[in-house]
């Protein structure tokens, strides 16, 4: 990538809408063929940051170029943008050959290329036999597919998409992620998604990033983010359960991690810069805490931390989620998800006593939470 | 079983709900309709009366001119009234669509309005805006503009002004239905796409508003087919429509099969109208 012009470059971006301040100096950048994906609670901004780059809303501050242009000023009708809108938001009145050709049409492109780029268009979506149908006519998933052939068929220097899975069904929705993600590949265009939705952002997205109250918390590949949150935030927002607050103290040239208000302490070994300040909280995934169950009052297996006793069971299927409430203070609790591969006679059971396992690389420190 | 006893109870309540009002329409809208058609085709005077039907009436309609030359003008004033309403309506529609609550309340108060206030209250003030000595050609005439009264009044001009005040808002509120459907997005869509802010009213929000747009326009122009008040009072006699026609067949010349007859026309055109207006919406909707 390195000196090449980014599809879209956001620099300084502030938006208030009165009294409220909706995004709050904003810095980012699509490169040529990714799909960066614009991921927080609603209310956080991103929904905002899309319509500024589409230019309904203008920024109260702040530069965007796209594809090297700077565009503030610029009316949506001159930006060279596509976007699919959450309620895909098709001309009823219009076929769907038509509603592929509006924006060929608006460009005054010759009516036989129009033709031929439609029916590419449509049969990259796998519509190509519904060209004559009308919108009312067509399921929810088609729609989606046409709304994506008439953003893509101008060739636009970004695509945008606001939410496009939100209104599917489980099922549909991952096969057309899936769908959408050879698309995007094969046809190498920029994306920029927004979605409050953790497993489609993993699935499509080559960097996330987590919004929350108009600020970006971090921006970076996913696996980053699911594993090394930068804030408390993003670590709640993916899913990680387990955030304990604490204070480091050293041991023997081993630093220890002890909970507050809580006899155990973690092994802090290998996890990266540790912040000495009170109050810095550390994380570690469910998915890594596995649990042995301690029925005979043995002694610990080697990989034992702590120990407590089983509080709550949740079946999900695919794995078992248990709580724990561990030994020295009922207040303090872990998570712990363990796959439904262990064989059942080896799987603790509701109040009994365990031994909680993890290795000390699972732990990830996180900053003093700054008060936003 | 069950299910069928049950179907079978709420198939019959539905009707019941409908009774009174289905007893209201036979006694004062059927029945009357159909005397009316009696009386169109029953000879005024003579021995045969009551015996055989006759088509003197629609004859004398149909070829005699003055009444033809009526019925056109009848046509043209509500073509007209239409036109200016949705000349008027479209851009208040519009406006409503994009106002907050509150104005779009206000808004519609004030398009209400001449249907709350009585017809002689609402054309005599009319009077005194358009007349001679009206607020208009007076003030034209202080600043100069003009140097003889303009004839605001007692001719076509002053008439459509008089019935599109009233009308308006039968155009304005089925039309602004209509917008409040078109999903905001679909605009957006269409300036991503490529299209100016004209192209866009054109191709999407003006291509989408046709069933109330359809609809509100044939309220009015029905309506003002059968307006009598106001080109009384506004037009005198210098405009002439199919109801004051009818009224004074029956108050001044006691002829009530002549005026019947005329009233049975003047049904049937309003139902074309109706029927053709009918059809161009389901045509502009698929």
């Amino acid at each position: 990538m390195g000196t090449e012009t980014p599809a879209v470059n956001a620099a300084g971006i502030n938006k208030h809408f009165g009294a409220f301040h909706a995004v709050r100096d904003l810095d980012f950048q699509v490169r040529k063929g990714e799909i960066v994906s614009l991921l927080g609670p609603s209310g956080c901004g991103k929904t905002t940051m899309l319509r500024m780059l589409a230019g309904f809303v203008t920024p109260t501050s702040g530069t965007i170029a796209i594809a090297g242009k700077v565009v503030n000023g610029v009316p949506p009708h001159r930006r060279h943008v596509g976007m699919m809108f959450q309620s895909y938001a098709l001309f009823p009145h219009m076929s769907v050959g038509e509603n592929v050709a509006f924006g060929l049409r608006m460009r005054s492109v010759p009516k036989a290329e129009i033709k031929l780029r439609v029916e590419e268009a449509l049969r990259a979506v796998r519509l190509a036999d519904r060209i004559d149908s009308y919108p009312r006519q067509l399921s929810g998933g088609q729609q989606q597919r046409v709304a994506l052939a008439r953003a893509l068929v101008i060739k636009p220097d970004v695509l945008l998409l606001d939410e496009p899975f939100g209104a599917l069904d489980r099922e549909l929705r991952q096969h057309l992620q899936a769908e959408m993600k050879r698309l995007q590949r094969q046809l190498g265009i920029s994306t920029l998604l927004v979605t409050h939705d953790q497993e489609e952002v993993l699935l499509l997205s080559d960097r996330i990033a987590v919004m929350h109250k108009g600020r970006m918390d971090q921006i970076a590949a996913p696996e980053e983010i699911f594993e090394r949150p930068a804030t408390r935030f993003v670590a709640e927002f993916m899913g990680g359960t387990n955030i304990f607050e604490g204070r480091v103290e050293q041991q023997g040239g081993t630093g220890l991690f002890r909970i507050a208000g809580s006899g155990d302490a973690i092994g802090l070994l290998a996890c990266g810069p540790f912040s000495q300040a009170a109050g810095a909280p550390v994380m570690i995934r469910p998915e890594r805490v596995t649990l042995v169950a301690n029925r005979d009052r043995g002694t610990p297996p080697a990989a034992a931390i702590m120990s407590g006793r089983v509080t709550e069971m949740n079946y999900l299927g695919s794995s078992t989620e248990y709580r724990v409430a561990l030994d020295g203070d009922d207040e303090v609790e872990i998570v712990s998800r363990i796959p439904g591969l262990q064989a059942s006679g080896e799987r603790p059971r509701l109040d009994e006593p365990v031994f909680v396992c993890f290795d000390s690389a699972a732990v990830h420190s996180l900053p003093v939470s700054s008060q936003l | 079983m069950a299910g069928a006893t049950l179907a079978e109870e709420r198939s019959r309540r539905p009707w019941l709900l409908l009774a009174p009002s289905a007893l209201l329409y036979a006694a004062f809208l059927l029945v009357p309709l159909a005397l009316l058609v009696v009386a169109s085709v029953t000879p005024a005077e003579g021995p045969g009366r009551l015996q055989a039907a006759t088509g003197e009436y629609y004859a004398a309609f149909a070829t005699d001119g003055i009444t033809l030359t009526i019925l056109l003008h009848t046509l043209r004033l509500a073509s007209l009234v239409t036109l200016s309403c949705l000349v008027l309506g479209y851009p208040l529609a519009l406006f409503m669509r994009r106002a907050g609550p509150k104005t779009r309340l206000a808004i519609m108060l004030v398009v209400v309005s001449p249907l709350l206030s009585s017809v002689i209250v609402r054309n005599v003030a009319w009077l005194l805006v358009l007349g001679r000595e009206g607020i208009i050609n007076t003030g034209l005439q202080a600043l100069g503009l003009i140097d003889a009264p303009l004839p605001l009044l007692y001719n076509t001009f002053g008439v459509v002004v008089g019935v599109t005040h009233v009308y308006l808002s039968f155009l304005v509120l089925p039309l602004f239905a209509s917008l409040t459907t078109i999903n905001p997005a679909a605009e957006e869509s269409a300036a991503i796409l490529g299209a100016s802010p004209l192209r866009t009213f054109l191709y999407v929000t003006l291509s989408l508003s046709p069933p109330g747009a359809v609809a509100g326009a044939t309220l009015v122009f029905v309506l003002t087919m059968g307006v009598y008040l106001t080109p009384v009072i506004m037009g005198e006699s210098f405009v002439t429509t199919l109801p004051m026609v009818i009224t004074d067949l029956v108050r001044n010349q006691f002829e009530w099969s002549r005026a019947s007859a005329f009233a049975i026309v003047l049904l049937l055109v309003v139902g074309g109208v109706m029927a053709a207006s009918g059809w161009a919406e389901r045509r502009l909707t698929t």
